[in-house]
């Protein structure tokens, strides 16, 4: 148990970057003087170069969102390995949308290997999926929910609450007509900021039933075991136990919206007092801090790994 | 009809500061005309939110919109400037602050 205060500790992982993170992609690339051992077994098993933010095969370069992804995670472990080094401790782990497959990493439900096939696997299964379904995500800060509601049903066409990141900050999800014009309406109606995400596709949303099948055929054949330590759904906040039901998840995740709002409260409610952000960019740690402005939430960065 | 004063500004700082609970940094470390959003103090839309509710508590100023937002957000100068401009139409709430 990781004591705070007496009360307990979750770490958390954050979902995908919107954008490349300033120290990333200014370096030559190729593979040489990587920093971190993850970096090169990024770049050996997925051809993907962190430091100068590209990947060795043309096709698979074109992908923002792929990069992003894979990025993501890795800045997510590096985080997560040197908290474990320096003796940390913790007694839940929680994530955000993408942070799944870090989460599951650092819960030992999977190898850092497979954590990596899988962001690639799934992030590709996306990219491709783009081109049947096109749509993407926009950011609404400052709306409560019920003006969120109505602007959803206002714009019809499938818009839908992909997060419910806080009492006012949302993310949307639908197809690009849809997301253009909740944009504009969100502000309209004063949203403090509306904004599109990277994201191009409609994800967290029943909009993406169509590639449940390929997905659930990628991960069939990647190892899982059961969490060492307890590690929670980011729509529940309820601790997912065994392989079957983290392989129902991973499916059933990509088409529901992440309940953020009520994981933390979740948490909250269980003891947790201190809660850990395991990513370069604190942006769960500002959303804690919006839920509840008493409880301790820090961002444990990345610092000196790029 | 009220001017920015120093202590205004140091007050806006303070706001920041304590909203957005950022524990590394001091008030003296905030250059008053600086940029807070995206270079600068590197502010986003999150803590955005916080300095509109910050601002209604503390001073009884709404921001309405993003259009106002964009401009009153520029700097701690900015904010100040916002405030004088728009305190006078919520006296009232502003008695109970600091």
């Amino acid at each position: 148990m990781a004591h705070h205060n007496g009360g307990k500790v979750a770490l958390c992982f954050p979902g995908q970057l919107n954008k490349v993170p300033d120290e990333i992609g200014k370096r030559s690339g190729g593979g040489d003087s990587l920093p971190h051992p993850f970096f090169e077994k990024a770049w050996e098993r997925a051809g993907f170069d962190l430091a100068s933010f590209f990947f060795q095969r043309e096709e698979e370069d074109q992908y923002l969102n792929l990069k992003l992804q894979v990025a993501s995670y890795l800045l997510s472990m590096v985080s997560f390995e040197r908290y474990q080094k320096r003796g940390k401790q913790w007694d839940v782990i929680t994530e955000h949308s993408m942070g799944i497959y870090a989460a599951l990493v650092a819960v030992e439900a999977m190898s850092f290997e497979d954590g990596l096939a899988m962001v690639k696997g799934v992030g590709l299964i996306l990219e491709e999926g783009e081109r049947e379904n096109p749509g993407g995500m926009v950011a609404i800060i400052g709306l409560e929910s019920e003006a969120i509601k109505k602007l959803c049903s206002d714009v019809g066409g499938g818009l839908s609450v992909a997060n419910v990141n806080g009492s006012r900050q949302f993310v949307l999800s639908g197809e690009i007509i849809s997301i253009e014009r909740g944009l504009e309406l969100a502000l309209q109606r004063g949203a403090i900021s509306a904004q599109r995400l990277a994201m191009s596709v409609p994800l967290h949303s029943p909009l993406m039933k169509s590639i449940k099948g390929a997905v659930q055929t990628f991960i069939s054949d990647i190892a899982l075991h059961p969490p060492r330590t307890p590690v929670v759904s980011h729509w529940s906040g309820k601790p997912l136990n065994d392989p079957d039901e983290i392989r129902d998840f991973l499916i059933e995740e990509l088409c529901r919206p992440v309940d953020w709002e009520g994981c933390v409260q979740y948490l909250l409610d269980q003891g947790v007092t201190c809660f850990v952000e395991m990513g370069p960019t604190g942006t769960l740690t500002k959303l804690i801090r919006w839920i509840d402005r008493d409880v301790k939430a820090l961002s444990y960065g990345v610092h000196d790994a790029v | 009809m009220l001017v920015i004063t120093e202590e205004l500004i140091q007050d806006v700082k303070q706001l920041i500061v304590e909203r957005l609970k950022l524990e590394e940094i001091a008030t003296e470390d905030i250059d008053t005309d600086a940029a807070l959003f995206g270079e600068g103090l590197g502010l986003d839309s999150i803590d955005a939110l916080e300095l509109v509710i910050g601002l209604e508590k503390e001073y009884g100023v709404s921001i309405p919109d993003a259009e106002v937002g964009k401009k009153v957000f520029q700097s701690v100068r900015t904010i100040a400037q916002y405030i004088v401009d728009n305190q006078g139409k919520a006296i009232a709430a502003a008695d109970g602050a600091p």
